[in-house]
């Protein structure tokens, strides 16, 4: 899944980057890419890809086109194109999505709906 | 008409050299115009309200990145073209313009691209390129009024209206805060920082619990926290160069 830069560098012009020392908390709407490295509580929306990486902590619902999960996710995903979780990712909360991949090891509690393109408003 | 600013510095022996031979240009390209040297007696701002009441529709700016920030909250509000002849130590604005240094900024002038930019505002002082809070702790962000940013680490703010992050035309500004990892000894030696984090705005607030922090430009503080910084969208029309660092 080519969402991000595979070679670790983080971002583009316009993506939002939250890294592992810090923490945000409120209503997060993003106009591009986000990357979680940290912590963040509330709310979670963008129209283009989210990738939460393996050492964050995520509680808060989540909107976006594509979503890529290695750390820890407390609430709800609204997908409309493809969810991943990877093998160190735990996901606690329900699922709308139009393509999801598990890795062995992932951890899923929660329900799980297969649409045809869930729409995200952001 | 064209009305040339040399910064104090760059009107020295040292660039007595260079100003002649960018006068002589000016003059083979037609773009010559008045040429108003800073002085102890010349203040910046009354030099840019004259040539705007001379009607100079365009202003150069003939020295380093400080003139190019020190000219920039009389120049937002001056309905002028800005151009930059970048000459001295520091001019890492007019490089992401894609101007050359010296001479060759006038053929950059002469073909006269123009670009709008937006401008950061903060307590009605306007910057072009970026302002920056060293490490402190208990830094707090308050972005667009919807979401707060904690650093849990001590980290050095930077807020760029252009840079590796920003383009300076996309409406919003961007805050990228670096935790400092490694502490220096006795204040020697480098800081070490890990990865930053990087917030796209609008309307930013910088809140520094009890202790004051210094909001800085170019060595200077600007303002002190708590502050409150803002976007001017498409505030400033600049001549750029074709090798710009935004398309």
């Amino acid at each position: 899944m080519a969402m991000f830069k595979s070679d670790g560098s983080t971002g583009k012009q316009g993506d939002t980057i939250i890294g592992a020392a810090v923490k945000v908390e409120g209503n997060f709407v993003g106009e591009g890419n986000v990357i979680v490295e940290g912590q963040l509580q509330g709310t979670l929306k963008t129209k283009h890809n989210v990738m939460i990486g393996a050492g964050a902590i995520v509680k808060a619902n989540v909107e976006a086109q594509d979503v890529q999960l290695a750390g820890e996710l407390h609430g709800n995903a609204k997908v409309a194109g493809k969810l991943v979780l990877a093998s160190t990712a735990k996901l606690n909360g329900n699922i709308e999505t139009s393509s999801l991949t598990i890795e062995e090891g992932a951890t899923l509690n929660g329900k799980c709906v297969m649409t045809a393109g869930a729409k995200v408003e952001a | 008409m064209y009305t040339y600013i040399v910064e104090a510095e760059a009107n020295t022996k040292k660039y007595e050299a260079e100003l002649s031979h960018i006068e002589s240009r000016l003059i083979e390209l037609e773009i010559s115009g008045r040429i108003e040297k800073l002085t102890i007696l010349k203040s910046l701002k009354e030099i840019i309200n004259d040539a705007v009441r001379n009607h100079s529709e365009t202003v150069v700016l003939i020295g380093s990145d400080k003139l190019v920030n020190d000219a920039m909250s009389t120049l937002a509000e001056a309905d002028v073209t800005i151009g930059i002849i970048p000459l001295g130590e520091t001019n890492t604005i007019a490089t992401a313009l894609g101007i050359p240094n010296g001479t060759a900024a006038c053929d950059v002038l002469s073909a006269r691209i123009t670009s709008t930019l937006d401008l950061g505002r903060v307590s009605n002082r306007y910057f072009l390129s970026k302002l920056y809070v060293p490490a402190g702790s208990n830094v707090t962000l308050e972005c667009d009024s919807k979401f707060h940013v904690s650093a849990l680490l001590p980290s050095t703010i930077d807020i760029a209206n252009f840079s590796e992050e920003s383009d300076p035309r996309d409406g919003h500004l961007d805050v990228v805060v670096r935790p400092e990892t490694r502490k220096r000894l006795f204040g020697f030696g480098r800081a070490s920082y890990s990865h930053a984090s990087v917030f796209p705005f609008k309307k930013l607030t910088i809140r520094s619990g009890s202790e004051s922090l210094p909001i800085m430009s170019d060595g200077e503080t600007v303002i002190k926290t708590p502050a409150t910084i803002e976007v001017a969208p498409k505030k400033l029309k600049v001549i750029v160069g074709k090798h710009r660092k935004f398309a």
